[in-house]
């Protein structure tokens, strides 16, 4: 009887099971419960709740649909596909949750996403993911921010032999710790830019040690200033600085537009200049006038003989022989007797002196070689070219080569004087 | 009398041939002059020589001056080819008396020296010391050439060489000017036109600029002594004592603006002005030197007048004993 009843069934379930998709959950289940139990089925992991919502009716059947798994039964041939969704994303999670648990959390969000393909309305595992997917993010940030700061670090080390070896200003309140050692000498040249940073350091101490204690520290102030001195010499006598390197290096030295005691300088008035050359529009020569008229009168007579169109060739006067060839390369012309006066007096007894009136003469010839000096006459008349031309022209060759190293040899001279000239300790 | 016939020809021959040959042994004694180089002394070849133009000297004959070309003056031709820029021209005298010429405000030459090249930037001036220094000034800063890295030397006809800066001068247009036992003066124009005179002490150049006379004209030349300062401005020239801020301008007028004021060793003053140079004597100024825009210098007892037209420049050495004629 129990079986006459079990074979419609059993026709009735075939059919369903033919057409899986049309049964619904419980005739399924009806007929699962009909055939018995499957033995050996292993428990899945981590059972989860699922939403209501979700569209699967679990309430009951997460077990269920578990039993129907591997083995057991013939209504395992016919396993709805389903189940193996939730099964798979149940693997794929229980992997994930591992890399999570390693603190792989690439790997983990990689597998929730695979996990949550299968069971796309899973509101855990989409936490998950969003909770895997802030961790990485937030761990590639951790990162970055490490890698960034030993970057920092790193190049922190490397701008350290940089940094200048002057030590810091002292503080302005005294400290009763020993001062640090002062010398001389120069500041390691690191770069113009370092060594303008030294120079201000330097010269701010100076300052400080003027104010503070003009009179009482002079020694320390000697060899900061020859310190301050030798930094700069050190740096500016390079041959490898740019212009803009040269620039940097400008020393600051102060303007005193008034004297120590606050004393304002010497002046001319706009008012009192002016008036001056007011009063000298209508000039009074003096003992000058009388001079001048007669290089006047002696240089229009000369014009008039036609001596200046001719180009002034002149020949040498003969002269009385206690003054001939006195004065060296003038060509003495003639004397005139001027009068000079004692004074700027009118009245003043006037003293008649003898003036020699001549010209200049232009050497003959060209050259004259004195010493490995030379002088030349043509030396401006290619300006570009005269070192050449000069040289030629009293037979050697001209060698650049040898000239510039002779000219950086002479220039470096002037700039020692220079250095010299700007000083050190003596110029306190 | 065939014999003296034949003497009468051969005196007539002999004749001829003197003075066809004269001419090309003329020629020959010219090139031989040209050719060869020449001795210091040529001036004092009796032949006509030629002269300076537009120039005349007028020394008394009582002093032991001596005039000597520090160096040789370019000749009329090549002058005139130069097509030199007088008004833009620099010069000074360096401590072994070679003089330095700035042709404009990029090249200085040195002949002496054999030195010419270009700043990297304009100058306003130059000057030197008696250390041997050579401090140049721009429209903004004191400075002094260095040579030009090795990189440089790239074989150009005038090199560049390389500006030092020392320091930002406290106005505009540097001026420089030498006094005793190397102090620098140094002139600026302030913006709204006035001029200021500042004093750098030597060795103490990091103690400041010191402000020593503020004058609304400006300055055409600065000389001094340990005490005194003498400032030409206009036609005038005043004496300023920096320590009390006197200011005393000297009796002494001359007709034509001054352009440079120099002084003797022994405290003679000395004035170019755009008509020549003119000495102070029993407290007027006597012309010595009557020439175009000369420039001046005086460096250890010796004048050096600048002939900015033929690049001359002739040394008046023991200037200083136009002092004499103070006495007589």
């Amino acid at each position: 009887m129990k079986h006459s009843h079990a074979i419609p069934l059993f026709l009735l379930g075939a059919l369903a099971l033919g057409t899986p998709h049309i049964i619904t959950a419980g005739a399924y289940d009806d007929l699962v419960g009909i055939g018995g139990q499957p033995g050996n089925v292993p428990e899945p992991s981590n059972p989860e709740p699922v939403d209501p919502s979700s569209g699967y009716d679990n309430s009951d059947n997460s077990n269920d649909s578990s039993n129907t798994g591997n083995s057991g039964g013939i209504f395992n041939w016919f396993k709805p596909k389903p189940v193996d969704h939730y099964q798979k994303a149940a693997e794929i999670r229980a992997r994930a949750d591992r890399a999570y648990g390693k603190g792989n959390y690439s790997d983990a969000v990689k597998l929730y996403k695979r996990a949550l393909r299968h069971t796309p309305n899973d509101a855990d595992l989409a936490r998950k993911l969003s909770t895997a997917e802030s961790t990485l993010a937030a761990n590639r940030a951790r990162r970055n921010h490490e890698r960034h700061v030993r970057q920092q670090e790193r190049e922190a080390a490397h701008k350290k032999p940089l940094q200048s070896p002057v030590p810091p200003l002292p503080a302005t309140t005294v400290r009763p710790k020993p001062s640090p050692i002062i010398t001389a000498v120069p500041a390691t040249f690191v770069s113009a830019t370092q060594t303008r940073s030294s120079l201000r350091d330097i010269k701010v101490r100076i300052d400080v040690l003027r104010k503070n204690s003009p009179t009482s520290d002079l020694h320390t102030l000697d060899i900061l200033l020859a310190k301050y001195v030798n930094t700069w010499v050190q740096a500016v006598s390079r041959n490898d600085l740019t212009d803009k390197d040269r620039e940097s290096l400008q020393l600051e030295i102060p303007v005193r537009d008034v004297d120590e005691t606050g004393g304002k300088p010497a002046s001319i008035s706009k008012n009192s200049a002016t008036e001056a050359l007011a009063a000298n529009e209508e000039p009074s020569y003096g003992g000058s006038r009388d001079l001048e008229t007669m290089l006047a009168r002696f240089n229009a007579d000369r014009a008039q003989q036609g001596a200046e169109q001719l180009g002034e060739k002149v020949a040498e006067t003969i002269f009385p022989e206690n003054i001939a060839g006195k004065f060296g390369d003038i060509l003495a012309l003639g004397k005139v007797s001027g009068e000079l006066s004692r004074d700027n007096t009118p009245g003043a007894i006037k003293e008649v002196v003898d003036i020699i009136i001549g010209k200049l003469a232009i050497p003959q010839a060209s050259f004259a070689v004195d010493g490995g000096r030379i002088y030349s006459a043509t030396a401006f008349l290619a300006l570009n070219k005269f070192m050449e031309d000069s040289t030629q022209a009293v037979g050697g060759t001209f060698n650049r080569k040898e000239f510039w190293e002779s000219l950086r040899n002479q220039m470096n001279t002037g700039q020692k004087a220079v250095m010299e000239w700007i000083g050190g300790p003596d110029g306190k | 009398m065939e014999n003296n016939i034949r003497i009468i020809i051969y005196i007539a021959v002999f004749t001829i041939s003197l003075f066809s040959c004269l001419p090309m042994v003329a020629v020959a004694q010219q090139n031989d002059q040209q050719a060869a180089p020449a001795t210091p002394a040529a001036t004092r070849d009796p032949a006509p020589a030629e002269a300076l133009l537009n120039t005349t000297i007028a020394l008394p004959a009582s002093c032991s001056i001596r005039v000597r070309w520090a160096q040789p003056p370019m000749g009329h031709a090549a002058a005139e080819k130069a097509r030199l820029r007088i008004p833009d021209m620099s010069f000074s005298v360096d401590a072994d008396g070679n003089p330095w010429i700035g042709l404009d405000d990029h090249r200085i030459v040195s002949p002496a020296n054999m030195f010419e090249a270009k700043t990297p930037m304009p100058f306003t001036g130059f000057t030197h010391l008696d250390s041997g220094a050579m401090l140049v000034s721009t429209v903004t800063k004191l400075g002094f050439l260095v040579a030009p890295r090795a990189a440089s030397d790239t074989g150009q006809p005038m090199q560049v060489v390389s500006f030092q800066p020392i320091a930002q001068l406290p106005g505009l247009y540097g001026r420089l000017y030498t006094g005793p036992a190397d102090t620098l003066y140094v002139a600026v124009t302030r913006p709204g036109g006035t001029n200021d005179l500042y004093r750098l002490k030597p060795g103490a150049v990091l103690k400041g600029f010191e402000k020593i006379l503020e004058t609304a004209e400006e300055i055409a030349g600065v000389a001094g002594t340990d005490k005194k300062v003498f400032v030409a401005i206009g036609r005038q020239v005043y004496e300023i004592s920096p320590e009390t801020k006197r200011v005393t301008p000297l009796p002494a007028t001359i007709s034509h603006p001054i352009t440079g004021l120099a002084i003797t060793p022994r405290n003679g003053l000395i004035v170019s002005t755009s008509r020549g140079v003119s000495y102070l004597i029993n407290g007027t100024f006597e012309t010595i030197v009557e020439t175009p825009n000369p420039r001046i210098c005086v460096r250890k007892g010796t004048l050096y007048v600048f002939f900015p037209a033929s690049l001359g420049v002739a040394a008046f050495d023991s200037i200083a004993s136009l002092a004499d004629l103070n006495h007589q």
